[in-house]
This record gives structure tokens, C-alpha cells and sequence, in this order.
């Protein structure tokens, strides 16, 4: 649906080159809701206009459904905008029109029949829960419900990509919650490609199938929600999840169990989706003569499964102790050992 | 004293009528043609800004410095040092026609910078918005800048219209009448205090009246 090929953005300022964006290859599906984050500064805004040419790449190629938007012509450019739906930080709504006039301007522009966009406005704003306030001015409407607003435009001109620009930065916690809800549904029930870009790692576990990292604007992790969360390979990444959800633990803690005499070791397991079932630790005990101690744990909803941590400290002979790990590796939990470092 | 100024008023009435008929003339002529030189000005100067819509560092540059050399003249020094040019246009350099041009390249660029400021006010992430949809050039100047600037024009005619009602007072000077000229000829020259004063009323009273109309459209205008 969309491929990104090596995209490059060179900002000229004054004497100086700003690399915004450097080598981003992507591909997103179709259907698929993909997410960008990254720390502010890192390029992401630059990344997703790239993807409709508000910010044309100074290198690489830019593909909408196989058709490389480089070798568009202005006209043709604009029809393929009206493909892509796209909402922002801001809303962008014009103040001195309706909430009706609003959702109707992409429908405007395309000179679609007046009954035509009396019945798809309606029809959206009643999508988005706002069909009681089609003549009313943005002025009045709350954060959310804007946003709401921007997103039944965006609709208008049946798109069949929706780019949501931090769609969600300037929005309190619980209405960022309602609007994820509501690009999830709008993902399942139009088939909409979402690519979205945040600093929130919590709206890439909510409503994210994949993602990528991005740093000083390269794309430095990408893959499926899941397995980026398990597995993070970047520094910045593990940063991001902590944000989330932090697996360290206390440094009193540590200081304690650096004392602890008995020979064990301390370790940190994920696991994803049902594994949750089995009786792990009895059989760690009945097993292996090992004794676990959790020290904390963990379970977070991803978009689809669960991602749970736990960071335990067996005790028992070290020979044990590399059984019980095999048996825990045997069942697809991922182990990590902790070295507990003075 | 009153009597005396209420007598006054009625002996100079012809000629204050005919005198606001002068100003209302000039005025308003002037005016339809510098809103629209104005707001056309206008809208080149902020669309050929980097990284506006039609970005052209020359045109905005040649504009912008041609704007700055016309307002730096006052009023008076303008409408001497375009004579030829009047005279080309319009055939005339003297009664409202001779006025009427240096009004308006008078009043244009002055307008152009109260649009101008208007329109740099509206928000560039919604002239975003409308590109991302697809919007050509032109709807975005027509649908998103022009309109959402409607409250900021409102007030900078507004402005602009009172600055008019100023300058038209030194059209008398060509001939062209009005109540300035009669407050000079008669409040000054003539010595007639009372006409004088219901000259200066009469002004003060119109610049009430438009900046009060002025303040109710734009308010209109303004949803938030």
C-alpha cells in the first residue's frame, strides 16, 4: 500500500543542511495500522508528509500503491491526496465554518452534489458521535470532540490511507483513549490504512500491528508490535518501553539482593499471549528443586494479545538452575539473565 | 452663543450637505477601488512568502519595497508628487476625479498592510489541512485564507476607511471639496469659528460611525 524506499529530507537553512530524514525505507500494508514514534526532533513529522508530498523527499522514492508519486503531475498529486486522509496535532479546523461546513469541504472541493454531502456529512458525524452539533463552530467544541471533527473530514473523501500527525499529543489521557478506540474501529470497519506518528508508546501498544523507532530521523527498530516490545533491541527503544511499563527494579532492592548468601540467579521473563495457562513455577519447584521469587510483575494489553515480565530470582544449585531455564525457554518464554553489577 | 452656532448651522447648511456629499463621494469611490488593489496586494505579499503557496522572493521583495516608498509620503507630498501620473489615468488633476487617484495610492498600500497582517494571521497547519485534502492554489486562497481572515479585513478596512475620511481633507486642496476644504476655507481663511466647529463635529461623528460599523461586522465574522 505504501513503500518508502530509501526516503531522504534535506532542510537548507540559511548555510546549513538539516538532515530531517535519512534512508527510511518502510512498507506499510494494506489494512494495517502502523505507527511511528519517536522523541520530538527525531523527524517523524517530516517522515509522514513525506508520504503525501507535503514535504517532497529530497532522495528516495515515495510509492502509493505501486505508483511512484514523484512522477505525479500537480493534478494528479491532488487526486492521489484525496485518497490519503489526514489529520493533526492541532485539528486544523476552519474556525469560521460549522462543524457541518467542516466535514463537508473535502466533499466541497471535489464539487460532489449538494444531497450527496448532506447525507455522507450526516452520515460521518453520526460515525463520530457528533451528529447534534453539525452547526456549531469549533470554538466550541472541546479538544476531543474537534479532533472527532477533523476525523469525519478526513473521512469525507473516502480515503483509503488515514495519516494521523500526534493526532493524540494534545489531548488528556482519557479522551486520547476514546479517539484510539475510534481509529481502531475506523481501521476495522473501512478497512483504513492508519499510518500514525507519536511520542506516546502507550498509542503504539494500544492500537499499533507494527512499528518503527525513529532517532535523529533514521528508522532505527522496525517490526511487529509484539516482538519489538519483547525483544528491543535499541537503547531508544528500551527507553520508549519503560515509558510504558518499567521492569527495573529499586536500587534498595538490588543493594539487597547483591547481599543475599544463597547461590541463585535473577531473571527477567516475557511472555506473550496464553502462556499465562501453565503451572510454570510449581513445576520449576517440583521439578528442579528451584524456589522462585517474584519480585515483580507485569501484564500489559497490547493490541491484540497480552505482553506479560516478570523478574524472579531462583534459588538453587547453578546446574538446577540451567535446567529450569532450558524447561522455561522450552515453553517460549523469553529469559534474560540479570547481572547484578556493583 | 448657542443661538449664534444654531444660526450658523443654518446659513452654512447647503454647504455642509454639499460638503458631505463631497467627502462621501470621494470617499467611497476611493475606497472600493484601494480595498480592491488592497486585498489583491495583500494576498500577493503573504502567498509569495517562503514556503507559502507560491513562494517568489522577487515579487514579494519588488512588492514589499514598492509598498514601504508610497507609505513613507504623507498624503499631501503624494498627491503633488503623482500629478503626471494622475493626469495620465484620469485626464484631470483637479476636483473629486484628480482626487481620487492619490487617494487611492494612498490608501491601497496602507490597506494592503492591515489585509496583509490579517491574512499571515490565519493558521498555516489549516492551509495544511486543505492541501493534504487535495485543495488546488487558488481554493485555498479563496476558501481558507480569504475567509478565515474575514474578521481581520473587516477591522483593517475599517482602519483604512478612517485614514481616508483624514486624507480626503487635503483633497480640497485640488479642488476637490469636501469637509475639510470647507472647514479650511471657512473655519481658516474666512474666520468663521462656528463653521470650524461643526466641521470638526461632523468628522469626528462620521469616524464614530465607521469604526462603530467596523467593530459590529467583524464581530459578526468572528465565531470564537
Amino acid at each position: 500500500m505504501i513503500q518508502l524506499e530509501n526516503v531522504t529530507k534535506v532542510f537548507h537553512q540559511g548555510r546549513q543542511n538539516v538532515d530531517a530524514v535519512k534512508n527510511v525505507s518502510l512498507h506499510v500494508g494494506k489494512g494495517e495500522i502502523f505507527g511511528i514514534v519517536g522523541f520530538s526532533g527525531a523527524g517523524k513529522s517530516t517522515l509522514i508528509r513525506c508520504i503525501n508530498f507535503l514535504e517532497r523527499p529530497t532522495g528516495g522514492t515515495v510509492r502509493i500503491d505501486g505508483v511512484d508519486l514523484a512522477g505525479l503531475n500537480d493534478a494528479e498529486l491532488r487526486r492521489t491526496r484525496r485518497k490519503i486522509g489526514m489529520i493533526f496535532q492541532n485539528f486544523n479546523l476552519l474556525s469560521s465554518n460549522t462543524v457541518f461546513e467542516n466535514v463537508a469541504a473535502p466533499l466541497r472541493l471535489a464539487n460532489a452534489p449538494k444531497r450527496e454531502r448532506v447525507r455522507k456529512v450526516r452520515e460521518l458525524l453520526d460515525m463520530v458521535g457528533l451528529k447534534e452539533k453539525e452547526s456549531v463552530y469549533p470554538a466550541q467544541l472541546s479538544g476531543g470532540q474537534k479532533q472527532r471533527v477533523a476525523i469525519a473530514r478526513a473521512l469525507a473523501s473516502d480515503p483509503e490511507i488515514l495519516l494521523c500527525d500526534e493526532a493524540t499529543s494534545a489531548l488528556d489521557p482519557q479522551t486520547t483513549e476514546s479517539i484510539l478506540e475510534l481509529l481502531l474501529e475506523i481501521n476495522r470497519k473501512y478497512k483504513i490504512t492508519i499510518v500514525l506518528i507519536t511520542h506516546e508508546m502507550h498509542v503504539i501498544r494500544k492500537i499499533c500491528d507494527r512499528v518503527a523507532v525513529m532517532e535523529n530521523g533514521e528508522v532505527v527498530e522496525q517490526g511487529d508490535v509484539l516482538d519489538v516490545f519483547s525483544n528491543p533491541l535499541q537503547p531508544v527503544t528500551r527507553n520508549f518501553i519503560r515509558t510504558v511499563f518499567d521492569a527495573s527494579l529499586p536500587d534498595s532492592l538490588l543493594k539487597k539482593l547483591r547481599e543475599l548468601e544463597q547461590p541463585g540467579q535473577l531473571l527477567r521473563i516475557s511472555y506473550a499471549g496464553e502462556h499465562a495457562a501453565e503451572p510454570i513455577w510449581a513445576d520449576l519447584a517440583g521439578r528442579f528443586g528451584l524456589r522462585p521469587n517474584i519480585l515483580y510483575g507485569n501484564i500489559a494489553q497490547l493490541k491484540d494479545t497480552t505482553f506479560g515480565t516478570l523478574v524472579v530470582r531462583v534459588t538453587g544449585e547453578p546446574e538446577a538452575i540451567r535446567a529450569g531455564m532450558d524447561y522455561l525457554a522450552e515453553r517460549e518464554l523469553k529469559i534474560e539473565v540479570i547481572e547484578l553489577a556493583d | 452663543m448657542l443661538i449664534d452656532f444654531i444660526g450658523s448651522f443654518g446659513e452654512f447648511r447647503d454647504l455642509y450637505w454639499q460638503s458631505m456629499r463631497e467627502t462621501g463621494i470621494m470617499v467611497g469611490y476611493a475606497l472600493l477601488l484601494s480595498a480592491v488593489i488592497g486585498l489583491c496586494l495583500a494576498v500577493v505579499l503573504v502567498v509569495t512568502r517562503h514556503g507559502h503557496l507560491y513562494p517568489n522572493a522577487f515579487v514579494y521583495q519588488s512588492l514589499n519595497v514598492s509598498i514601504n516608498i508610497l507609505r513613507s509620503l504623507p498624503f499631501i507630498i503624494l498627491m503633488v508628487s503623482i500629478i503626471p501620473f494622475t493626469k495620465a489615468i484620469v485626464g484631470t488633476t483637479i476636483g473629486v476625479k484628480g482626487a481620487i487617484v492619490p487617494l487611492v495610492a494612498y490608501t491601497a498600500p496602507y490597506l494592503a498592510r492591515l489585509m496583509e497582517s490579517a491574512l499571515l494571521e490565519v493558521d498555516r497547519g489549516v492551509i495544511e489541512a486543505f492541501q493534504a485534502m487535495g485543495a488546488t492554489r487558488r481554493q485555498i486562497i479563496m476558501r481558507v485564507l480569504l475567509r478565515e481572515a474575514r474578521p481581520g479585513l473587516a477591522l483593517g478596512l475599517t482602519i483604512g476607511t478612517i485614514s481616508l475620511v483624514g486624507a480626503s481633507a487635503m483633497a480640497g486642496v485640488v479642488g476637490a471639496g469636501g469637509l475639510g476644504d470647507v472647514a479650511i476655507r471657512y473655519g481658516y481663511q474666512r474666520w468663521e469659528p462656528n463653521v470650524m466647529v461643526t466641521c470638526v463635529i461632523l468628522l469626528i461623528l462620521s469616524v464614530q460611525f465607521v469604526q462603530s460599523i467596523g467593530n459590529v461586522i467583524a464581530r459578526r465574522l468572528r465565531k470564537h
